[in-house]
Parts: structure tokens; C-alpha cells; sequence
């Protein structure tokens, strides 16, 4: 074979290999023009959300400063809707409650400006956890016996020993705790603490007792902007900073040396 | 007839008729052949019919009748003699039936009595029938001064032993050979050196010890005199034992005190008392002048001293014979016989000759005199011819000497006298002539020497040397004195060296008013070796004197009417003390002299805190006595785990004899002792002992021990970290802290503080200690006496418990929920819980309590700005201020809090204090009402009395909470908490209103 015949031979493989390449970069070229177009639709879809985020945030500001649940401005509208928490057979914490977080559940109703008001809720309760709840609860229950506040406490396990000395059967299978020993009036306040797991707390009057007293409010707020929603809700509770549930309560150490 | 008259006559007939009525009894009928009736004693049958009685020598004939000889040996058989019975009168020979009259008559055998001479014989002779079986049964009728005694066991079966009384011997005065005075009393011989039997009737002689002949022992019972014996049935020496000889220990000391074997050959020689005697120098070594031979000792011509006692009034008799080598001619015994043989029948002879009779046959017939019968000399066989005997008759022939003359009685013999022809023989038969030897003479004279060839020199002639006493020697200014319990004492002399010396004689003597120099003791020795003798019992408070007269006696014979002696040795003098020691009485003293008198059990011992004299227990045993003349005294000392000790002597001062006492640590056992103190005085007399004391003598160490106990519930303390050591003043315990007990000594009467290392140890504790009854009582101090342990026991042990209360550090207490981030500490005791309803959660820590979770449930972290945001500046709730107080509600912000003061407020009222810095709680707050929240710390410190009492919350968001606050008066905290957290749920409810309506959370919508 000669060198002529060599380069004969050569020359068709070379615009294969042309051709071959040109196809790899074309479609290398076209993936990246279409990446770049659908990066640029999700960055305007971004900003619309975040301008009905805050129109939707804004509008719960304006709800509580207001007490007005609509309102536009250009390019958006906001509507608040709010829906009263309790004042039913059953309450719930919404969402789980983390292990160290207490959960009041209200038995007294309260008046507008948010004091202690006289009507008292009176029958047993059942308090629900998850059903696969694995840690234990601490329950406070505050109560007025007639001249002065008092308050009790228990803590409930369930399948193990969390807490040293608690209840170790006071679940039933549908890990639920009732209450039949609650005051039959002047009832205050039950301060329900997962331990050791998170849960979902409910509280329901097992269809014997009377509704439970307003626990407070739910406020939702939709934002429209450029057509795109973003709700916000807010719950908004009476509540205690937790501490106040405690005789001490330290961030650091309680040391006696 | 006068009155008188009368009274004479009815006499005269009384004494008839008694008289009448003694002749009745006295007097019986007696038959021939027959024998008179037992109750005429002393009365014989005799073959012809009379009169029984005690008519004098008349005996048992009839009167009228003459008294017939007797001839002992010459009874038939089934005859006997009657001895001397003692009685008033004395039969000098019993009476015999006639010979030939054997069949018919029967001699009754009158019993006999203890002679008054020989004292001693056993009799088997019944009495009115009866063998007595006492000797009181033989009456009383003996010589004046002597009585009769039994000597019951010496005489065979059925016989009885009736023997002189002696006082002296009898009442023991006469022991180790004392010779007792003229008081009745006749110690004539004396104990041999060797042989000191004493009383004891059971004694038993043995055969190597008694001679009373020099070859023969004897065999037999001892008897209850010293020096005689009493040979038993059967023995060699049965029967014939003479009373009151002398026994000797040895053969060779018979010989040497009595007989002589070197002089004489003699197999059977008979022992007694070697006696100054008139005998001659060759002689005077066996017997002297009134004293007998054995009857059956064969005799010598020349053997003058053994003779029979010479007579003052002599009889002549067989009694009195005496024999001497003689033999009649044989040759002209037989006239037509042959001479066959030769009886000597002591002084008269009997023969047989060989001969032929009347028949022609061959024939011995008995020849030769009966004298004493005054039979016919030859009492032929009728069948026999006669001339067969010679005819003679044979007497002693006169012996003839120059120095004695031994006459024969010759003359016709007469039934009253056998030998003499009449009653005036002089000299008599068997009387020795009076011989007179003087000194530088040659026994050419001698008496009883018929050769006379002997010669006696002059050296040992004359008085010998005077003898010195040994002891008492003393004066008479200074008389020894005994004691009064010594009633006998020795006296001892030194030898005399003197050959002239042949032995002593002692005296005694005392003086009486009216009756000087009585002599207490005249003594004399056997021999010149025997330096010792000893009184008989000395009256107390008499004094006496004695002296020793030594005497030669070696040729006594020259001079018949006297001995040579060297005169009075000097006296010495001696009494027996009149007073006896008395007892003294017995004390247990301190050092100091005091009498410590014994404890509640009566008893002491040496660890009584009277006894202390420094760090020494020394006892000073006191023994007093009020006799002046005690000069010592003893204790003894006894208990059962020991030997009896016994101290002393202890001289006595001032009546007092002190013996110290101390425990070191040998000398002494444990167990208590019962001492007793005598004394003795100068006259080496001891006392009485005292009363008895019981006295224990010990270490005093006491073991102590207990255990430790927790005051709160008694169970054993464990914890003794800070506790170690304990002492008591500066003695270290051991301490078994596993088993929480302790142990060690301590001193008994000691008084103990106890104490322990208290370098970290904060608390209180006491302690009970156990009596000896096993109570235990609260004690400060340890006091070791007999109320918590017996002295007087082997063990000593007291028991102290110790019962601690520890100091607990401050702690605090809640009733609410903790929930801390970090750790607790909090030194709250095991038995308390930090919540007393709520949970108590931490990371870590001593978290003690009912409800309790390890791990982190603090969901707080808001601090100062939170809230001064949230509820200052947005809700315009609460206050800022640089302080708060009473009065003070709402929410407070300040910087920093320094609270010094109480803070309260109403039921219905709300306050929150929120500071940005530290909280700081004063020692003089004791209430503190609402809420505290600090982003630093909250500091609760210092001391006090007052409980804090925090009626609220404490709430640091980032920081510590630190309370170290406890009680001044520490014991508090075992009890209480120093700060108090009480949860107050009302401030949740008087909260405002509007710090409840919060937000409580937020979520972004779909």
C-alpha cells in the first residue's frame, strides 16, 4: 500500500468524523438554549411568589392593625380570612409539638382584651397523641379551687420509661389520656409538654362534655400578584411564655456549689 | 442411962449390925471339893471344908489350918495359881488342892488386876461371872494418884488391857522426854532419842525398829505411851515384856545403852534402862542395884549385877534364889544304879538313875530332892527296890570369895522357909556383902569381883568440868520470853568435853510465894552425846530458870554412898509471854493515806480513782495493830487463778506495817483476791489473820468500742470522709469503716472527750453509752467506772455508740417544674426531693426527685430584648426602672437587679422583673413575690436565719441561676431549704391580657 492509496482511504473517515462532531455540539448548543430559557421563566415565577408572599404577609398586618381582611394595591390583592380556634368539641395543636414545647390548651375562656374571663369548661377530656407517639406528656392543669390558683401536675409514658416516675399506664391504645378527674368548673388551663418525641396534640370532649372556650384565632392571607397566590397563616393564641409554666427554668446551669 | 449414954448404944449397935452384915458378905461356906461361890473373891477351894474369905494371909484355908506354900510349876493339871489381885490385902502365893485330889477340885480363876508396880497386863478373868469389857469393870482400887485407863486394840479377843494411869504421859506432858514434875505425875523414863512414836495408837511397829532385847526385834502394836510396847499375841516377846522397858530404834542402840556384848556373850539379853548403880566398875554396864535379870538368862558366877533386886526385907525363897555353877557329883548320885541324867530345878536337883527293880527288870527311876515340897527325896516306883537313888539330898553349897560371900541356908527346911533354917540368916541368901572402894584403890575389893584382880585408876575419878548452856542463856533481868502459844521449849547445852563426864542431869525449877525452888524437871541424860532435852508445859507468865549438872559416874562403884558432879552449870532464865499477839486490822489506803473504803459491791480494786496518784494506781495495803510488841506483818494474798501469795515481812512503824500495791503487769493475776494481814511480834508470834478483803489488781485498761449510726434512721454511718480519727482526749480509735465501728483502750476512772477530724465535717453528733446493764444513755463525756463496766471481771469492755447528725449543705427546694439546659446541683438530701410535685429535667446533675427526665426540655431562649420588644415597645406593657420593690407590679425592665429587700404583692396582682444583667439576691431578703427573668445570672447567696421564701418563677434564658444561700445556724439545713421556690400559677392568670394574645406561631400557605 502506498502512501497515496493510505491518504485515499483516509479521507472519508475524516468527514465522518466532522459530521459526527457537529452533531455532538449542536446538540450540546440547543440543550443549553433551552436551560437558559426555562431558568429565566422560573426566576419571574420566583419574584411574582415572593411579591404575593409579601402582599400575603402584609395583608396579616394589615388584618391585625385593621382588622380589614381585603385590600389591593397595583398589580396585587391580598384577602384575610380568619376562623376561630375552640369553641368546639375538639382542639388540636394544628401542628406536632416538639419534645420541650408546651401546648396550652385553653379552659376558660377570655375576654377581647385577652384577661381571664369566668367561663370554665367542665367534663372530662381526652387528650390524643399520635399513634405513634414514643415519648411521654407532661400535662399541667391550672385551676382555681375558689380562693386561689393551684395547678397539678402529671407526666404519662408511654411504651417506654422516658420520664422517671411517670404514669406508665395512662394511655390507652389509641394513645389517649382521660381526664375524668378535672374540676367540674373553674378549670383554667391545661399546658400539655411532648417529651422525648413530638406529637400532635388533640384534645376533644369524648361527646360528653360541652365545647371547649375560644383558644384563640386562625388568620390566613392569600396574596395575588401577577397572578401568582402565596398564602400566609397565622395562629394566633393566648398564650404564656413558657417559663412562666416552670418554677425555674435556666438556659445555663442551677448549681448550689 | 443418960442421954449420951444412949446415943453411944444405938452407935454400938449400928456398927454391930454393919459389922454383922460385912462378916455375912464377906465370908462364904466352902465344901470340900467345891469351890467357893464367884462372889467370894479371893477365895480358893481347898480339899477341906471351911470358911471362904479375905481373912488376911489366911486366904482361902479354913481357919485354923495352915497356909500351904505354893509351888507354881507344881500344880496339876487344870490347877492354877492365883496372883497378886491387888486388893487390900496381898496373897502372896494362891493356894493348890492337895495332889491327887484332881477330880474333885476345880480352881476357879480369879481374875487379876493392873498391879499398881507393873501397870500394864491383859486378863481374861471374869468378873462375877462376866468378862469385862472395860477396864472400869475391874473398879477402881487402885493406889492414890493412879487410875485405871483402857488400852482397847493392844489385848487379844476377849481380853482386856488395863494399864497405870499416867497423867503425865497421858495428858502429852511427858513428850520428847520431859520429865513432868511431883504433880502425880511419873515420867520416870524417857523417850529414847530415836524413837518418837507420840500418841498415835495406829501405829504400827515394825520389826527393825524396837529392840527392848538387844538381838530381838519385836513384833507387835505400838503403844499409846511413848517408850513402851505392847508385844501382840504371838510375838517372840508375848507375854513376858516388862512393862516400862525401855525400846530402842536399833540393835546397836540397845547395845550401846545397855548392854555391853564386848563383856559378854550373852544371846538373849534383856534391855532396860541404864541406871547409876551401886554395881562395880566391871559391872555397871548392865544392871544396877535393884534391878532384875531375865529369869531365864543363863547366868555366870562371876555375873554379880545380875542378880535379884536385894530385898530390905529379904525373904528367902526361890524368889530370891539364885543360882550358880554347880553340878552335883554324878559319881555318888546312884548307890546302886547307874546315873542316867541330871535335872537342874534351879538350885535343887533332880536325877534318874538306871537300876533294877523289885522284879529284876530294868528301870529307870527318878532320883534327888524335892525341897521346895519338902517330898520325899526319891520317890521310887513301888515296884522298884530301893537304893537305887543314893540318898542325898543336894543343896547350893556356900560359895565363897573374897569379895562376897554367897551363903546357902543350911538347916533344916521348914515348909516356911525351903532353904534357911530360920529366919535370921545374915547375910541372907543371895545378898551381896557391902564392899567399900576407894578412890586410888585397886579393886582388890571390889564387890562382886572374886578375883579381885582388877584395878581402877585415878584419871577418871573427881568431879568433871562444869557445863555451858546454849540456849536460853539469857538472865534473869532479861529472861528469854516465848510466845504464848509456845508451851514446851528446848534446852540445849554444849557438850562436855570433860572425860570425866559420864552424863547430866537438867533441871528446872521455878519460884512460888512460899514455895521457892520448885524443881519442874529433873532429868538426866543417858549419856554424855545428848545435849538437848526439852520442859514440860510452861505456865505463861511464869519465869523459870535451868542449869545443867553434869556428873561422873564411871567408877561409882568405888563409892557407894555417892557420885562426883561438876556442880551447877550457869542458869539461864526464860518465860512464856502472858499475852498473846492480837489480830491487826487491815485497810486499803490511797497514796495519800486515806482509807478507801470498799465500793457498792463491797469489794475494791486498784483502778478506783482513789488509788490515782498521778498516771499511777498504787494501793497502800495498811496492816494496824495496836500490840506494842508486833514488829512485822504479812498479807496474803489468794484467788483461784493463781498461787497464794504472801508479802511481807513488813516491819510496823508507828502500829502501822504499809504495803504499796501497784500493778506491774506480773506480779498479780486478774482475778480478785482475797487478802488477809497478820502480824508477827518479837517473840516470833503470829497473829490471828485480819478480816478478809477482796481486792482486784488489774491494768485498768478497758476496751471501747460502738458502732456509728445516722441520727436520722439509726442505720449504720458509712460516710467517714470526714470523720477520721476519733479520740478520745488523745487515744486514736480504730475505726472499721466497713463495718462502721470502732475500737480500742482506754483507762478505767479516766474521763474522755470525744472527738472527731471536723475539717470538712459540718454536722453534730452525740453519744450513748451503755451501762452494765445494757442501757444506753446519752453521755458528753466518757467516763470509765464501774457503772458501764464491772471491775471485777476477767474482761473489761464498755460499749459507746456514736450517733451522727451530719450538717447537710444549703440546698434549695420547689414545688414547681425545673427545667434547666445544663446541669443541677443542688445538695439537697438523699431523702428530699428538688420538686415536691413538679418535673425536674436536665442534662446532667443530681437530679433527685420523683418525676425526673435526664435531658434537655427547655424550649426558652428569649431573653431581655424579646420582651422589652415584644412587650415594651410593641404591646407599651411594663416599665423600666434601676430598682423594684414592694409595691412594684407589671413588668419591670431593668439593667441590673441587686434586691436587698422583700418583694411582695397582692394575690390578684402581677409582677415581672426582666433585667438585662444578673439578679442578685441579698442574705437579708427572705421573700421575694412574681416573676425574675435575667439574661445573666441569678445569685442567691450568703447566710442567714431566715428561709428565702421566692414565691414565683426564676427564669435565666442564658446563664446560671446559683444558689449556695443557706442557714447561719447550720442544722437548719439538714432539715429545710434555704431558698424556697414556690410556684405561683395565679401570675399566669393576673397576667395583662394582652401579653396572652400573642402570636404563637406561622406557617407559609400553599
Amino acid at each position: 500500500m502506498n502512501i497515496l492509496n493510505i491518504r485515499k482511504k483516509s479521507g472519508g473517515q475524516v468527514v465522518l468524523i466532522v459530521l459526527l462532531a457537529s452533531a455532538v455540539l449542536l446538540t450540546l448548543g440547543l440543550s443549553v438554549s433551552k436551560k437558559a430559557t426555562t431558568d429565566v421563566k422560573i426566576d419571574t415565577d420566583q419574584e411574582l411568589l415572593k411579591k404575593a408572599f409579601n402582599s400575603a404577609e402584609s395583608g396579616i398586618d394589615y388584618f391585625l392593625g385593621t382588622g380589614k381582611t381585603n385590600y389591593t394595591e397595583t398589580k396585587s390583592t391580598v384577602k384575610v380570612d380568619v376562623k376561630s380556634v375552640g369553641v368546639s368539641a375538639s382542639i388540636d395543636s394544628g401542628t406536632k409539638i416538639s419534645s420541650g414545647n408546651p401546648f396550652l390548651f385553653w379552659l376558660v375562656d377570655h375576654f377581647p382584651n385577652g384577661d381571664i374571663g369566668a367561663s370554665y369548661y367542665k367534663g372530662t377530656v381526652n387528650l390524643c397523641a399520635d399513634s405513634s407517639f414514643n415519648g411521654a406528656l407532661k400535662i399541667d392543669y391550672y385551676y382555681n379551687d375558689g380562693s386561689s390558683y393551684k395547678v397539678l401536675t402529671r407526666v404519662y409514658n408511654t411504651g417506654t420509661n422516658t420520664v422517671i416516675g411517670a404514669i406508665q399506664d395512662g394511655f390507652n391504645s389509641i394513645k389517649c389520656i382521660t381526664l375524668t378527674d378535672l374540676l367540674n368548673g373553674n378549670s383554667l388551663l391545661l399546658a400539655v409538654m411532648p417529651i422525648g418525641d413530638q406529637t400532635k396534640l388533640t384534645l376533644n370532649n369524648g361527646g360528653l362534655g360541652q365545647d371547649f372556650p375560644l383558644q384563640g384565632q386562625d388568620i390566613t392571607s392569600t396574596g395575588n400578584v401577577g397572578g401568582v397566590n402565596s398564602q400566609v397563616k397565622v395562629s394566633k393564641r393566648y398564650k404564656v411564655p413558657s417559663f412562666m409554666l416552670n418554677s425555674i427554668t435556666a438556659g445555663g446551669s442551677v448549681l448550689n456549689q | 442411962m443418960n442421954f449420951f449414954k444412949k446415943i453411944l448404944f444405938i452407935l454400938a449397935l449400928l456398927l454391930f449390925f454393919i459389922g454383922g452384915v460385912k462378916n455375912s458378905l464377906a465370908y462364904g461356906t466352902c465344901s470340900k471339893n467345891s469351890k467357893c461361890q464367884p462372889s467370894n473373891e479371893g477365895c480358893v477351894s481347898s480339899s477341906l471344908a471351911g470358911v471362904c474369905g479375905f481373912s488376911g494371909n489366911t486366904g482361902c484355908a479354913k481357919a485354923g489350918y495352915p497356909y500351904q506354900a505354893c509351888n507354881p510349876t507344881g500344880c496339876a493339871n487344870g490347877y492354877t495359881t492365883v496372883s497378886n489381885d491387888n486388893m487390900a490385902h496381898t496373897i502372896s502365893c494362891g493356894c493348890c488342892s492337895n495332889t491327887g485330889d484332881t477330880s474333885a477340885d476345880t480352881i476357879v480363876c480369879y481374875r487379876k488386876t493392873c498391879s499398881q508396880a507393873e501397870g500394864t497386863s491383859c486378863y481374861d478373868s471374869p468378873v462375877n461371872g462376866v468378862v469385862p469389857t472395860s477396864c472400869s469393870q475391874y473398879g477402881t482400887s487402885y493406889a492414890p494418884g493412879f487410875d485405871y485407863v483402857a488400852r482397847d486394840g493392844t489385848c487379844p479377843t476377849n481380853k482386856i488391857c488395863c494399864e497405870k494411869l499416867d497423867l503425865c504421859k497421858d495428858s502429852g506432858m511427858c513428850l520428847n522426854g520431859i520429865n513432868c514434875g511431883a504433880d502425880g505425875c511419873s515420867c520416870t523414863t524417857t523417850k529414847g532419842i530415836a524413837w518418837n512414836l507420840g500418841y498415835d495408837s495406829s501405829r504400827t511397829c515394825t520389826s527393825t525398829q524396837k529392840f527392848w532385847k538387844c538381838n530381838t526385834a519385836m513384833n507387835g502394836t505400838c503403844g499409846s505411851t511413848n517408850d513402851y510396847y505392847f508385844p501382840s499375841e504371838g510375838s517372840p516377846q508375848y507375854g513376858p515384856a516388862p512393862n516400862y522397858t525401855k525400846i530402842w530404834s536399833t540393835q546397836a542402840e540397845c547395845e550401846l545403852n545397855c548392854c555391853d556384848l564386848s563383856k559378854n556373850n550373852w544371846t538373849d539379853r534383856q534391855c532396860v534402862k541404864k541406871q547409876p548403880s551401886s554395881c562395880s566398875n566391871a559391872d555397871s554396864h548392865c544392871l544396877g542395884v535393884g534391878y532384875t535379870q531375865d529369869a531365864t538368862s543363863t547366868t555366870t558366877a562371876n555375873d554379880t549385877c545380875h542378880g535379884k533386886k536385894v530385898d530390905t526385907t529379904p525373904t528367902c525363897g526361890i524368889a530370891n534364889n539364885h543360882s550358880f555353877s554347880f553340878t552335883p557329883p554324878i559319881s555318888s548320885l546312884c548307890s546302886n544304879g547307874t546315873f542316867n541324867s541330871l535335872t537342874d530345878h534351879g538350885g535343887a536337883w533332880t536325877w534318874a538313875c538306871n537300876g533294877t527293880n523289885d522284879c529284876g527288870a530294868s528301870k529307870t527311876v527318878n532320883c534327888g530332892t524335892d525341897a521346895i515340897n519338902n517330898l520325899p527325896e526319891c520317890t521310887c516306883d513301888s515296884s522298884i527296890a530301893a537304893g537305887v537313888c543314893s540318898g542325898h539330898t543336894f543343896n547350893q553349897p556356900a560359895v565363897t570369895g573374897n569379895c562376897k560371900t554367897k551363903f546357902d541356908c543350911p538347916g533344916t527346911k521348914t515348909a516356911v522357909n525351903a532353904y534357911c533354917s530360920s529366919g535370921s540368916c545374915s547375910p541372907q541368901c543371895g545378898q551381896w556383902n557391902n564392899a567399900t572402894c576407894l578412890p586410888g584403890n585397886d579393886c582388890g575389893t571390889q564387890c562382886g569381883n572374886l578375883s579381885c584382880g582388877g584395878s581402877c585408876g585415878t584419871s577418871d575419878t573427881g568431879s568433871p568440868g562444869m557445863t555451858t548452856l546454849s540456849s536460853p542463856v539469857e538472865t534473869i533481868i532479861s529472861p528469854k520470853v516465848y510466845a504464848s502459844g509456845v508451851s514446851v521449849v528446848s534446852l540445849n547445852w554444849l557438850k562436855n568435853s570433860d572425860s570425866k563426864a559420864s552424863y547430866y542431869n537438867i533441871g528446872v525449877w521455878h519460884d512460888e510465894p512460899g514455895k521457892p525452888d520448885i524443881r519442874d524437871l529433873d532429868f538426866d541424860t543417858s549419856d554424855i552425846n545428848t545435849v538437848s532435852t526439852k520442859t514440860g508445859f510452861l505456865t505463861p507468865g511464869v519465869l523459870y530458870r535451868w542449869g545443867v549438872n553434869t556428873k561422873n559416874i564411871t567408877c561409882l562403884g568405888y563409892i557407894y554412898s555417892g557420885i562426883y558432879e561438876s556442880g551447877w552449870s550457869t542458869l539461864g532464865y526464860f518465860k512464856r509471854s502472858e499475852t498473846s499477839i492480837t489480830t491487826p486490822t487491815l485497810t486499803f489506803n490511797n497514796f495519800i493515806g486515806e482509807v478507801v473504803p470498799p465500793d457498792s459491791t463491797d469489794k475494791n480494786h486498784i483502778c478506783q480513782s482513789e488509788f490515782k496518784n498521778g498516771t499511777d494506781q498504787i494501793i497502800s495495803v495498811i496492816a494496824t495493830s495496836s500490840d506494842t510488841n508486833a514488829v512485822s506483818a504479812y498479807l496474803r494474798m489468794n484467788n483461784n487463778s493463781s498461787n497464794p501469795l504472801l508479802i511481807g515481812p513488813v516491819s510496823y512503824i508507828n502500829n502501822k506495817a504499809i504495803f504499796p500495791i501497784k500493778d506491774d503487769g506480773s506480779s498479780y493475776t486478774s482475778d480478785p483476791y482475797n487478802v488477809v494481814a497478820y502480824s508477827v511480834n518479837n517473840l516470833g508470834e503470829t497473829s490471828p489473820d485480819s478480816g478478809s478483803k477482796v481486792l482486784k489488781i488489774w491494768n485498768c485498761e478497758v476496751g471501747v468500742g460502738g458502732s456509728f449510726k445516722k441520727g436520722i434512721d439509726n442505720n449504720p454511718f458509712t460516710d467517714f470522709t470526714n470523720l477520721t480519727p476519733l479520740k478520745f482526749n488523745e487515744i486514736t480509735m480504730n475505726i472499721d469503716e466497713l463495718n462502721s465501728n470502732y475500737n480500742g483502750i482506754l483507762i478505767f476512772g479516766n474521763t474522755y472527750n470525744y472527738s472527731f477530724k471536723k475539717n470538712n465535717f459540718k454536722g453534730t453528733s452525740s453519744m450513748e453509752v451503755s451501762d452494765i446493764n445494757g442501757y444506753f444513755t446519752p453521755k458528753d463525756k466518757l467516763l470509765i467506772d464501774s457503772n458501764i463496766t464491772n471491775p471485777y471481771l476477767q474482761t473489761h469492755t464498755v460499749s459507746a455508740n456514736f450517733i451522727l447528725y451530719p450538717y447537710s449543705d444549703p440546698w434549695w427546694q420547689t414545688d414547681g417544674n425545673v427545667l434547666v439546659k445544663n446541669e443541677i446541683k443542688n445538695n439537697i438530701p438523699s431523702d428530699k426531693n428538688i420538686s415536691t410535685r413538679g418535673l425536674v429535667a436536665a442534662t446532667a446533675g443530681n437530679i433527685t426527685n420523683n418525676l425526673s427526665f435526664v435531658g434537655d426540655l427547655n424550649d426558652n431562649n428569649n431573653g431581655y430584648e424579646y420582651f422589652y420588644k415584644n412587650y415594651y415597645v410593641n404591646l407599651g406593657q411594663g416599665v423600666t426602672a434601676t430598682t423594684v420593690g414592694t409595691g412594684q407590679t407589671g413588668v419591670v425592665f431593668i439593667q441590673d437587679l441587686d434586691i436587698n429587700n422583700d418583694i411582695t404583692i397582692n394575690n390578684d396582682q402581677f409582677l415581672m422583673v426582666v433585667v438585662k444583667g444578673n439578679i442578685n439576691i441579698g442574705v437579708g431578703v427572705s421573700k421575694i413575690d412574681g416573676i425574675y427573668v435575667a439574661n445573666g445570672n441569678i445569685n442567691i447567696n450568703g447566710k442567714s436565719d431566715q428561709q428565702l421564701n421566692i414565691n414565683g418563677s426564676l427564669y435565666s434564658s442564658i446563664n446560671s441561676i446559683n444558689i449556695t444561700r443557706g442557714f447561719t445556724t447550720e442544722s437548719k439545713n439538714n432539715t429545710d431549704p434555704a431558698v424556697n421556690i414556690k410556684y405561683n400559677p395565679g401570675l399566669l392568670f393576673t397576667m395583662p391580657g394582652k401579653l396572652m394574645k400573642v402570636l404563637s406561631g406561622w406557617k407559609q400557605g400553599i
